[in-house]
This record gives structure tokens, C-alpha cells and sequence, in this order.
């Protein structure tokens, strides 16, 4: 999935975050958008993953602004747009088994139940989560809710993964597990967009890597 | 949808009843759990309150009107208080403070933890979700209640009347329906259920306009409690003043 983000602007308040920002990454390649606290990382990733729209400017998915998207094209950009949250972003009352086939329920309603929960199990197994299904999200760990928040979001085998401050509660056995995934994603095609300072992400991950502080900076890897 | 103000708002929700077929697969279970707090975990409370009224106007009205010759018109207080005017206003006032305001707050604190962000990260929408089935829930269990009340507080009315005066239950109930008229149960359901959908519009518009902060939550519940009293009051008084035109008075 090639993601264009073209002559971004955006203010909070009267302050200018983004001014005239344009990047592009495409399929198999990560962006990588670091920066000091406060300077608009967590901004970007809304606008990446299409929760908030910028002031002016437009974001394109294969030459196609997402503005202009019908409802079933943008169902389908839905579909294909695995969006993970510093903060889990898990339904509290639902069960983490609820919460895993929420996106399912939403994108294959006419697939059986028995095969959605057999694509649950599989993932939740994948990152160690078999036994926490039946238990309501609040109850998990930070690192728990993390990596669940990642379980969901890689589902429905998305084409382009965005996450706001990957692995920052993940301990550093899944860290290292989760990198080797990600690379993996990469090589397969999958593009990725990580709001991240860390250093193992950017040097083992980026292909661009875009420094947002009072004038945007980007270097290629 | 929520930046556009109330009234917006509300017609989407409308609208998007039309198609809760379509989106069952999501919105059915929180249907479910939405007439299961507000319609079933409320019938104590209800309960409790329908049998006391009944009780009530009975020890406080049948002597009076005994003493002036007109103990018949007991059945016809024992309506327009417990089918009518208060047993629906009760009702309504209970369900908004108790399930109202637990909307308002549940909403308001998924938008802080981005829960309803992550909703709209994978295509669910939040009304369809999260407020369309409440609306509905909220309706249905509003009827529900109100026949739990009604069932209550003439049976309350009527144990305490027996200690007045002997009457047959068949005898009681025979009186009861006789003074019944079909427009009292129509203004009853209307009042309870225009009073579900807006308490249930108001309660969740509340809360998904909580911005960032968790301590926005008891302030968006305190408009959101203000807000659905005056429609109440509006719908209530309203609804009476048809009624009273449409029988004669």
C-alpha cells in the first residue's frame, strides 16, 4: 500500500504544527516520525490513520485521496489500515476475545463464527494471549494490553500497520519478538509508519525516517 | 457527526436505526446488555418505588374521599397518578439518573482512553456501535419499566386498599379496567418512549463531546442530567396538555 501525505498543514490552537508537510512511503518500506515530546508525533499518527483530518491537505492511498473515497473504498481502506495505540486502545468492557472480534464482526459478517474464533485463537496464541481471552481488557497488564492492541490491529493482515509509540510497554523479550515480526511484515510488503524515538526501531526498521521539531527534517536510511 | 451540534446528531442516530439490521453483528450484543442494565437490573428499584406509591395514594386519598361519599373515585386517582402523569415521570426520572448518567459517563471516558478513536481505526462506527443500540435499548426498556410499574402499583394500591375495605381482587381489577380508557395507555407509552430516546440522544451526545480530560466527565454529566430533566419536564407537561384536549377537559 503506498501512503502519500501531501502538503499537510494542521494547527492546534493557533499554533502551527505541520506546515506544507509532504511524504510518501510505499509498499515494504517504514516511515519512521520521531521527534521530541510535544512536537506533533501523536498528531501525525491521527492523520496517518485517518481519525482526524488536517486543517488542509490530503492524504492518498495508491494516487487516491481518502477524502474522495466512496463508503465501500473506504471500508476496504479500513480493512486494509492496521492502526495500533500507545495506550492499547482496547474496549474495557468488552472481553479480550470481544475486543479481537470486533474487527472481524465489522469486515466478515458473513464469514462463521467457529472461523472467526479460530483466527482469534491463532493470533492470541501468537503473542502469548490464549488464556487471557475470556477476561475483560482492564484486567490485562500495560504490556498485555499492548501487545493485544497489536494482535488486533495485525488481525485482519493489514497492508499498512501505523503505531504510536511502538513497544513502549512491552518487555524486552516481546520487544526484540515484535521488531522480528515487524521486519517481517516489511519484507512481505506490508508498509509501516511507527511515531517512535527509539533507536532499535529507527536503525533496524526505517527506511525514512522523518524528524519533526520547528523545521521538518528527513533522512533516508 | 458530534461537532455539528444536537440536533444533527439525534437525526443520524434516527437514520441509523434503519439500518441496525446491518450492523447487528456488532450492535446486537450492546442491545442486549443496554435492556439488561436499564430494563432487568432497575426492577427492584422500580419495584420497590411503584408498590409504595400505590400504597400511598391509596392511605392518603381513599379516607378523604371516603369521607366526602366518593371512595370510587380512588380507581380514577389510582390511573391518572400510576398509569398517566407520575408513575411515567418517575419511571423516566429513574432511568435517567441511574442510566443516563452512566451512559454519559462510560462514553466520556472511552473517548479519554481512545477507545472510540480505536473504534473508528477499524470501521466501526461509534454511533452505529456504541449509540444507535443504546437508543434503542433504552426505548424498550423504558416500556418495559413501565409496565413492571404500572403491574406494581396497583397491586400495591390494591393490598393497601383491602385494609380499608374488603374488596375481590376480580371486583377491583373489573372497577380498575372500567375507568381505564384507551388514550391512557397511548399518552403512557408515548410519554416513556419519547422520554427513552431522549435521554438516551442527550445522555450519549454528552458524552462523546468529552474532549481530552477525565475531569470533563462529571461536568458533561451534570449538563447532560439538567438537560435531560427539561426535556422530561417538556415531554411530560406537553404530552398531558394533549391529552387533556384530546379527552375534553
Amino acid at each position: 500500500m503506498n501512503i502519500e501525505f501531501k502538503n499537510i498543514n494542521h494547527s492546534i490552537k493557533n499554533r502551527k504544527v505541520f506546515s506544507d508537510l509532504n511524504v510518501q512511503v510505499g509498499s515494504g518500506q517504514c516511515l519512521v516520525i520521531s521527534g521530541r515530546s510535544g512536537c506533533g508525533k501523536t498528531l501525525f499518527f491521527s492523520i496517518a490513520s485517518d481519525i482526524i483530518r488536517p486543517d488542509s491537505g490530503e492524504m492518498l492511498i495508491d494516487n487516491v485521496s481518502v477524502k474522495s473515497m466512496n463508503a465501500q473504498s473506504y471500508s476496504e481502506f479500513r480493512r486494509n489500515l492496521g492502526v495500533v495505540f500507545q495506550l492499547s486502545g482496547l474496549i474495557s468492557n468488552l472481553t479480550l476475545e470481544e475486543n479481537l472480534m470486533l474487527p472481524l464482526n465489522r469486515h466478515y459478517k458473513d464469514v462463521c463464527k467457529l472461523e472467526k474464533l479460530a483466527r482469534v485463537k491463532s493470533i492470541a496464541r501468537e503473542f502469548a494471549l490464549e488464556h487471557y481471552l475470556a477476561q475483560r481488557t482492564e484486567q490485562l497488564s500495560s504490556g498485555q494490553a499492548s501487545l493485544a492492541g497489536l494482535a488486533r490491529a495485525l488481525l485482519l493482515k493489514p497492508k499498512a500497520v501505523v503505531w504510536d509509540a511502538p513497544m513502549t510497554e512491552i518487555d524486552d523479550q516481546w520487544s526484540h519478538y515484535v521488531l522480528d515480526l515487524l521486519l517481517c511484515l516489511k519484507e512481505k510488503g506490508t508498509t509501516l509508519i511507527l511515531c517512535s524515538n527509539r533507536k532499535e526501531v529507527i536503525d533496524k526498521l526505517a527506511d525514512t525516517q522523518l524528524e519533526l521539531n520547528s523545521t521538518v527534517c528527513f533522512s533516508e536510511h | 457527526m458530534i461537532a455539528y451540534g444536537f440536533l444533527p446528531f439525534s437525526a443520524y442516530v434516527i437514520s441509523d436505526f434503519i439500518f441496525f439490521h446491518r450492523n447487528r453483528s456488532i450492535s446486537f450484543d450492546v442491545l442486549v446488555r443496554q435492556v439488561r442494565f436499564t430494563g432487568v437490573e432497575a426492577l427492584g428499584l422500580v419495584v420497590l418505588i411503584a408498590m409504595l406509591i400505590g400504597a400511598l395514594i391509596i392511605v392518603q386519598g381513599y379516607p378523604l374521599l371516603a369521607a366526602i361519599g366518593q371512595g370510587n373515585w380512588i380507581y380514577d386517582i389510582l390511573i391518572s397518578t400510576i398509569v398517566r402523569d407520575l408513575g411515567p415521570f418517575i419511571v423516566c426520572f429513574i432511568v435517567l439518573a441511574r442510566s443516563g448518567t452512566a451512559i454519559t459517563t462510560e462514553l466520556g471516558n472511552m473517548v479519554v482512553s481512545k477507545e472510540i478513536d480505536a473504534l473508528i481505526s477499524m470501521g466501526v462506527s461509534p454511533i452505529s456501535y456504541l449509540v444507535a443500540p443504546r437508543v434503542l435499548g433504552m426505548v424498550i426498556s423504558l416500556v418495559l419499566l413501565m409496565s413492571y410499574f404500572v403491574a406494581c402499583g396497583i397491586f400495591g394500591g390494591y393490598l393497601v386498599s383491602n385494609a380499608f375495605q374488603s374488596i375481590p381482587v376480580s371486583t377491583f381489577f373489573a372497577r380498575l379496567i372500567g375507568e381505564l380508557h384507551w388514550l391512557d395507555i397511548v399518552i403512557m407509552l408515548v410519554k416513556v418512549a419519547l422520554s427513552g430516546l431522549f435521554i438516551s440522544l442527550i445522555s450519549s451526545y454528552h458524552g462523546l463531546t468529552v474532549n481530552r480530560a477525565i475531569t470533563e466527565v462529571p461536568q458533561r454529566n451534570i449538563k447532560a442530567v439538567g438537560r435531560g430533566l427539561v426535556s422530561l419536564c417538556l415531554i411530560h407537561v406537553g404530552l398531558t396538555l394533549l391529552y387533556l384536549v384530546l379527552v375534553g377537559n
